[in-house]
């Protein structure tokens, strides 16, 4: 019996040998409407919380000047345009997005439209929880045919005017990445040296994971998990648009969030599009904005449009069907050998 | 055979070397770690990972019946199982990296994934 | 119209192998109705006649029992062929095989106590190999082994014990 005793001193001592693990900070929150996933690696954890709470401090404030719907600086602005009158005291961070984001819609031939918020919102996506509804053909091209486009406004000093009152801006495909950069700043004025910021799917890398890169994992359209995984080397961003996203069914037919402002409807076929984005001081918003153009692009289009606005690397996924740039096909590695089986992977240059 | 005396040398040594081993694997493979995503298995395939900050039922029908995965609170567990000896299901909540619940008359594992998955984070 | 009588011809073994089964079933039966803590926790009971069968008699009787005792107690169980019943005769098995080898150790040093722990090892090793392979190839199961090792430890040592009393009692040794 002294055995026994002596086994349960034993596997008593053991189970109080807790290990202490090194240092991977990591916070989910909901905010911006959406899940914000902060990893910081390698720092105290008093420092870590510091910084990620001056991060959501600041993503609240972009929430309440930015989102499409709920009462914020945009929102404000929607209204002013919508009674043809003009816009006051525009903060100046709100004046280079739109002027920013203008940019953007013309380098993408209007397929990146922030103005079609009235586009949207018929689609019944202006809020959090929407339902199936039946659209109305000349509704919809009446709606295209007002032509919004941030190109009509007019920005004078701080002073926002539109030539077309049917302009409405949704920041839909840009605020987030817009955020992502922003945190980044943040967490480099933090002296956080190694962190990986996830902002409702869009991630930026800042340093790496110890001695690894930061591993992402892309998301499978079609399942509940990731497809390939890509390393994010430090500065470098990643987004996707998904028809999986936000999207509601109707008689058999999906109806995703991401609409192609020159047809009034959304986009249909295509499962995912992803961008890698290389380095840069807007890397993320990049990452969020140049999905939407390969996302809504003809087939046919999508190299020039890919060519037009320098991605370098992207990935689209459709039925059965696979295509990727050569240089994205070296960064990623696909999780399960039955994709490579079950798609057509093409390879573009 | 014949059990020649009353104190074996041999045994003891055995008994001293799993005490050994059973301390290191102890060591080894018990991380005390929260882990943020639970892994579900369904017959043999990844079902799919889901966040544990979120309140999620998650129903799975195979082939003894239904399977209902709960999460809730950051945690995990099965919370009915059409098996009868019911073990998933009273193993409660789990939430540490690495910590699993098998059911393995209805082919439903369900992992607590950590440091140890494929990726950091994922891009959706 | 003849009728013919088929009459099988039992050996003195074969009703050792039946009485030694017979006590083995009912063990495991009793045991699949206990409580257990943890799915595999088990004390395994059923051994103790394996074990006593090879120092009783041989180790042909320990592996006819062994392969009855799995089978008979998953027919009853309704559990043939089902994946507790491939975990069942994996176990059993290995544990056979590792003793067939450990068997052989100088009997001085070594007691039943010993051979059931081995055997307690053997059994587990071969079931989480079998759910890591094959019936959960997808997860990792690594967690589990500090736990059932501690089980088998346990467990072996007990069976092993109850074991040596056994044979003490009915003069073998």
């Amino acid at each position: 019996m002294r055995f026994i005793k002596f086994f349960f001193i034993v596997l008593g001592f053991s189970f109080l040998q807790s290990c202490s693990n090194p240092s991977l900070y990591q916070s989910k929150h909901y905010v911006f409407g959406t899940i914000v996933d902060i990893s910081i690696y390698g720092e105290d954890e008093k420092k870590a919380e510091d910084a990620t709470k001056a991060v959501l401090q600041e993503f609240t404030r972009l929430h309440n000047s930015l989102h499409a719907w709920e009462k914020s600086d945009l929102t404000n602005l929607n209204e002013s345009i919508s009674k043809n009158k003009s816009y006051k005291n525009a903060s100046l961070e709100l004046i280079e997005i739109i002027k920013n984001a203008r940019e953007l819609e013309i380098a993408s031939n209007h397929l990146f439209n922030p103005a079609i918020g009235e586009l949207i919102d018929y689609w019944g996506f202006h809020q959090e929880e929407f339902n199936p509804m039946h659209p109305n053909q000349s509704k919809i091209k009446n709606l295209v045919e007002r032509g919004p486009s941030l190109d009509q406004l007019h920005i004078t000093g701080t002073t926002i005017k539109s030539s077309n009152p049917h302009v409405k801006i949704d920041l839909g495909g840009y605020a987030k990445g817009y955020a992502l950069d922003r945190a980044s700043k943040i967490l480099h004025k933090h002296h956080i040296k190694s962190a990986l910021i996830n902002i409702g799917g869009n991630i930026i890398a800042i340093g790496q994971h110890g001695n690894k890169p930061w591993r992402v994992g892309i998301q499978d359209p079609r399942g509940a998990q990731a497809i390939a995984k890509v390393d994010l080397l430090d500065g470098w961003a990643i987004g996707t648009s998904g028809d999986y996203q936000r999207y509601f069914m109707n008689d058999g037919k999906r109806y995703c969030h991401l609409i192609n402002p020159l047809t009034g409807y959304p986009v249909q076929g295509v499962y995912s599009a992803t961008v890698l984005i290389e380095p840069s001081q807007n890397a993320g918003t990049l990452s969020d904005v140049l999905s939407k153009p390969l996302f809504i692009s003809k087939k046919e289009d999508r190299k020039d449009m890919a060519k037009k606005l320098q991605i370098y690397h992207y990935l689209i996924i459709e039925d059965k069907h696979i295509s990727m740039t050569k240089t994205m096909a070296d960064k990623i590695q696909f999780l399960n050998p039955h994709t490579k089986k079950n798609n057509q992977i093409e390879i573009t240059l | 055979m014949k059990l020649r005396s009353n104190f074996f040398l041999g045994d003891s040594l055995i008994i001293l070397v799993s005490l050994i081993f059973i301390i290191f694997a102890f060591k080894t493979f018990w991380h005390f770690e929260t882990g943020s995503v639970v892994q579900v298995n369904f017959q043999g395939k990844i079902y799919g990972n889901f966040s544990l900050f979120q309140d999620k039922k998650i129903s799975l029908v195979g082939k003894e019946g239904s399977s209902m995965i709960e999460i809730k609170d950051g945690r995990a567990r099965i919370k009915t199982a059409p098996c009868k000896n019911q073990y998933c299901v009273q193993q409660g909540w789990i939430n540490f990296t690495g910590q699993i619940l098998i059911c393995i008359p209805n082919e439903v594992s369900i992992e607590i994934l950590g440091k140890t998955k494929a990726y950091d984070s994922l891009n959706y | 119209m003849t009728r013919s009588i088929i009459k099988i011809k039992t050996t003195l073994l074969d009703h050792q192998i039946a009485q030694l089964s017979a006590i083995a079933i009912g063990l495991s039966l009793i045991e699949s109705v206990l409580p257990s803590p943890m799915p595999g926790v088990k004390p395994g009971i059923a051994n103790i006649i394996t074990l006593y069968a090879i120092y009783r008699f041989n180790f042909k009787t320990a592996i006819w029992v062994s392969i009855l005792r799995v089978f008979a107690t998953s027919l009853i169980l309704g559990q043939f062929l089902s994946p507790t019943f491939m975990l069942s005769l994996t176990g059993s098995m290995l544990s056979l095989l590792t003793l067939y080898f450990v068997i052989k150790l100088p009997s001085k040093f070594f007691s039943p106590i010993g051979f059931s722990i081995l055997s307690s090892f053997a059994h587990i090793a071969g079931q989480l190999m079998l759910v890591r392979l094959w019936l959960i190839p997808h997860a990792s199961i690594y967690y589990l082994i500090p736990i059932y090792s501690a089980a088998a430890l346990l467990f072996g040592f007990i069976n092993g014990w109850i074991t040596y009393r056994l044979l003490k009692q009915h003069n073998s040794i």
